[in-house]
């Protein structure tokens, strides 16, 4: 393989990863502030207002550990490819 | 030695096509990041990198002559703009760089950029590589002729304009400039854009701001299209007094003076009418279209014609 195609390969790879950063964060933020809405309501009904916030406590811990899930496999993913074109760029040399 | 050939330019490749189109689209972006596909501003051979030394340069051009024609291509384009159709298919790989060296006896350069940069700054890197082109080159350079399609004729405009005659001996070479289907009076599509992002972030709702942050993610290069006029911090930048310009600009439709020939121009550029003096020549193609000009039967007579007046 080529080095400028290597070079290539690597800004491709590190271009993904920031896109599925910014991707995830923006759908985060987004996802957060649309399921606010119903959770605000909720709270205003006296009797109701303490188990929705154990429900909302519950659903932000599991979202927010499944969008953490999501960058931490792309970095993982994206380390392993910078790993294997850097393996291919010290060959062809 | 005529630099024709049958080699496949790299130039030509789906992979290096995509990396330009990128660079149009967020090469600012890239280029703060440090990201390997940004495009640092040089000339390139045969699709390759031209090292601007005594070897490469004659490696390159083997019976280089006095008279220099550089070549800049356009938004999201490289160098493989300017080859005729019979060429991108693996025939004779011909541009106006290579006619004009057959034909008129011009040595070609082609500049590849990153077209996602602002104007400004690309015009910056043209100025200081024409200088190291002027003092590598192995011959006295009688004249430079510059020309540059879309995006690439406000980069030349701007670098004349901000390269000081004393410190650069390239510009007093610069006879002629041609600007091909260059948006001097703005780009209408930047225009519709800026305007749908502004309107779209004036919406509360979540989806309009989303998309309009999408919309707003285009590069600083593609904002600069909507303005013209190569911008600079002092306004439009100034005609190169020494030299004579000529704006060559392509119609949609066979007469120019069709509504829509008038309205949409190239499909992308409109024919302007210039305004102020020393007013440029306006040349038009009708039935051109925008990235049509850049490897046009007709337009190369042009400039050949325009290389052969006084």
């Amino acid at each position: 393989m080529e080095k400028e195609t290597i070079r290539q390969l690597r800004g491709l790879n590190d271009l993904v990863a920031d896109a599925v950063d910014a991707g995830v964060t923006r759908t985060e933020r987004i996802h957060r502030s649309i399921a606010r809405y119903p959770y605000a309501v909720l709270t205003r009904i006296g009797p109701v207002a303490a188990p929705v916030r154990v429900v909302e406590y519950v659903e932000t811990t599991i979202t927010g550990t499944v969008y953490w899930s999501v960058r931490l496999v792309a970095r993982v993913s994206g380390g392993v490819v910078s790993q294997v074109l850097e393996r291919l760029d010290a060959r062809a040399r | 030695m005529d630099e024709r050939t049958t080699r496949p330019d790299p130039a030509h490749s789906l992979p290096e096509r995509g990396v330009s189109i990128l660079n149009g689209m967020i090469g600012d972006y890239l280029q703060e990041r440090g990201n390997e596909l940004a495009i640092g501003m040089s000339f390139r051979h045969r699709g390759r990198p031209l090292p601007l030394d005594a070897a490469s340069l004659h490696a390159a051009h083997p019976s280089p002559t006095r008279k220099l024609c550089v070549l800049v291509h356009g938004f999201c384009c490289n160098e493989s703009v300017w080859t005729f159709p019979a060429g991108a298919r693996g025939h004779e790989q011909e541009s106006y760089g290579t006619r004009l060296q057959h034909d008129a006896g011009y040595t070609a350069f082609y500049v590849r950029y990153n077209t996602g940069l602002p104007i400004a700054e690309n015009a910056a890197h043209l100025v200081v590589l024409l200088a190291e082109l002027a003092t590598a080159y192995p011959l006295p350079v009688e004249e430079i002729m510059l020309i540059g399609h879309s995006m690439g004729g406000l980069v030349i405009r701007s670098a004349c304009a901000s390269a000081r005659p004393e410190s650069t001996g390239w510009l007093a070479r610069v006879r002629r400039a041609i600007y091909i289907g260059t948006p001097h009076d703005g780009a209408d599509l930047e225009r519709f854009a800026h305007g749908a992002t502004s309107a779209l972030k004036a919406f509360p709702g979540h989806v309009t701001q989303l998309i309009g942050d999408l919309l707003n993610l285009r590069s600083r290069g593609t904002k600069d299209l909507g303005v013209g006029h190569a911008p600079s911090p002092e306004g439009a930048a100034p005609w190169l007094a020494s030299a004579r310009h000529y704006l060559l600009m392509g119609t949609l439709t066979k007469d120019p003076r069709h509504p829509v020939g008038r309205l949409f121009g190239d499909a992308l550029v409109r024919v302007p009418y210039p305004k102020e003096a020393p007013e440029p020549e306006v040349i038009v193609f009708p039935g051109v279209h925008h990235l049509a000009l850049a490897h046009d039967d007709a337009v190369y007579r042009c400039i050949r014609q325009i290389c052969a007046g006084a």
